[in-house]
């Protein structure tokens, strides 16, 4: 699905979302290509929750949350090293 | 005391990393932070997004989000500007500060990024285990 699809599929609600397809452009912007919703939520603490019980059982799943009133998910990556013992 | 004294705000090292603590001031509420990682290596600086809902700092729809890819996969993180972030008698104000899951298998409440330590001017002596701010 596109995010405008999910948009149109959950108006004004809080989605948590998976990113399927997605690349990083030049401007360091994250562009979902393909994204399945998971879950919809009235608030964002419940779909934060839902998000982080999820990432920490697939910390390799590309999720998201965010509210379908965003025209655009306007994504921003950045770079971490990390921490490891 | 002369006025170039510089603020200073010890440090711990504990399995391994460097700790220390700060104040977080969020719509006039304060929050005190007990385990926050110092990490030149992190661009941002981040709370869990638990101890942020606790003075009511909740995503927003038009918060900025933000994708943070590292050595341990990515996750996901929403922006907002708090009143203040203090460390010691350091303050910075109108500061982005980040919330995230922070599965990172530590102990940990948060993590001070090099954005910070950048804008506090931080002198980070790990010999005597504090951090020097001019």
């Amino acid at each position: 699905m596109k995010w405008e699809d999910v948009c149109q599929a959950f108006p004004e609600q809080w989605v948590l979302i998976e990113a399927v397809q997605a690349y990083t452009n030049e401007e360091s912007e994250r562009i979902l290509q393909d994204v399945a919703p998971l879950k919809k939520f009235s608030n964002s603490p419940d779909a934060m929750k839902a998000y982080q019980e999820l990432h920490r059982e697939n910390p390799n799943r590309e999720l998201y949350v965010l509210h379908t009133n965003r025209k655009n998910p306007n994504i921003i990556e950045k770079k971490w090293v990390g921490v490891r013992r | 005391m002369g006025r170039c004294e510089a603020i200073v705000k010890r440090l711990i090292i504990e399995d391994g990393l460097l700790i220390t603590d700060m104040e977080l001031t969020f719509r006039g509420q304060s929050l005190w932070i007990k385990r926050v990682l110092v990490d030149t290596g992190s661009g941002g600086t981040i709370i869990s997004t638990d101890l942020a809902e606790s003075i009511g700092i909740i995503a927003e729809e038009d918060d900025m989000i933000y994708r943070i890819s590292g050595v341990g996969g990515s996750e996901f993180v929403f922006s907002k500007t708090v009143d203040s972030i203090k460390i010691g008698q350091a303050e910075i104000r109108d500061f982005p500060l980040e919330m995230g899951a922070m599965n990172y298998g530590f102990n940990l409440d948060g993590i001070i990024g090099l954005d910070f330590l950048q804008q506090i001017k931080a002198i980070i002596n790990i010999d005597k285990l504090i951090i020097e701010f001019n």
